[in-house]
């Protein structure tokens, strides 16, 4: 799937340990610069990125749920 | 806000379908009406990945997806308004997937039902699912039953002296109280 993001998720992976540590419960956006900056809800994440970045030209991460659970799609799909 | 929605279904079902609107974020005109499936047995919504090209969704995350053969795909999560009805979730990241199905193109997960309380009846064969947010009382079908068998042993006690006050102690009538209970009507049929 084409997207614009690709550059943060390298930098998301390279750097997820520390991501993870620095910022537990929280949102994260990386900025097509990859730059780090993080929020308390999903609404201020998003309005952010939107308005600095544009729309689909950031990465916004969900540090609010365990990163190792397991999510249940359906009876047959799940997302790890 | 106090907010609430119900769909009554014509019989009893075991799939409950229902419309729900989604929306980019901030951007009334992406709206579109899909078919949304209410699964407790989903942690988190999902949404066609073919409406969400569709409707001009760009990706903010992936995330590694198993499928029904044990393979894994990377799925894009977006972030979305859904509203049903006066429900609405301002903003909720949900995964778009490949979808098969004719009878829905959403999934209603958890992550949506946790918003608020949610209930599922199926009185007089027609089911009913409503849900309202935020949550505002636990529900709890298992201390009702034992209250009423509770006050209405109590009720007969004290009727016997002439008190007809009911037993829980909200100084009303027991007629007024909890002798006008579901459960006691029910079982007077």
């Amino acid at each position: 799937m084409e997207n614009n993001i690709q550059r943060q998720i390298l930098y998301y992976n390279e750097h997820k340990d520390d991501l993870l540590k620095e910022y537990n419960k929280k949102y994260i956006v990386v900025s097509p610069e990859l730059q780090v900056k993080s929020f308390d809800a999903l609404s201020e994440g998003f309005t952010y990125g939107v308005e600095n970045f544009g729309y689909g030209n950031f990465l916004l991460k969900d540090f609010t749920i365990p990163a190792q659970q397991v999510h249940i799609i359906s009876p047959t799909i799940a997302r790890i | 806000m106090i907010t609430a929605h119900t769909k009554h279904f014509d019989t009893i079902v075991r799939r409950m379908v229902i419309p729900c609107e989604i929306a980019i974020p901030g951007n009334a005109d992406s709206k579109q009406t899909l078919s949304a499936l209410w699964d407790t047995g989903a942690t988190s919504t999902c949404i066609s990945q073919e409406v969400a090209v569709k409707m001009g969704l760009k990706p903010e995350d992936f995330t590694p997806v198993i499928g029904m053969e044990n393979k894994t795909i990377e799925a894009p999560l977006y972030s979305i308004q859904i509203s049903m009805g006066s429900f609405v979730i301002p903003y909720i990241q949900v995964i778009g997937l490949p979808m098969s199905s004719h009878e829905h193109d959403m999934i209603l997960g958890m992550d949506v039902m946790v918003h608020g309380d949610v209930s599922i009846t199926n009185h007089n064969g027609q089911t009913t699912l409503s849900f309202r947010q935020p949550s505002l009382e636990t529900i709890d079908y298992s201390k009702e039953v034992r209250d009423i068998k509770r006050f209405t042993t109590m009720h007969m006690a004290w009727q016997k002296q002439g008190n007809n006050k009911c037993p829980c102690g909200s100084g009303r009538l027991w007629e007024n109280c909890h002798g006008n209970s579901v459960y006691l009507l029910k079982k007077q049929k």
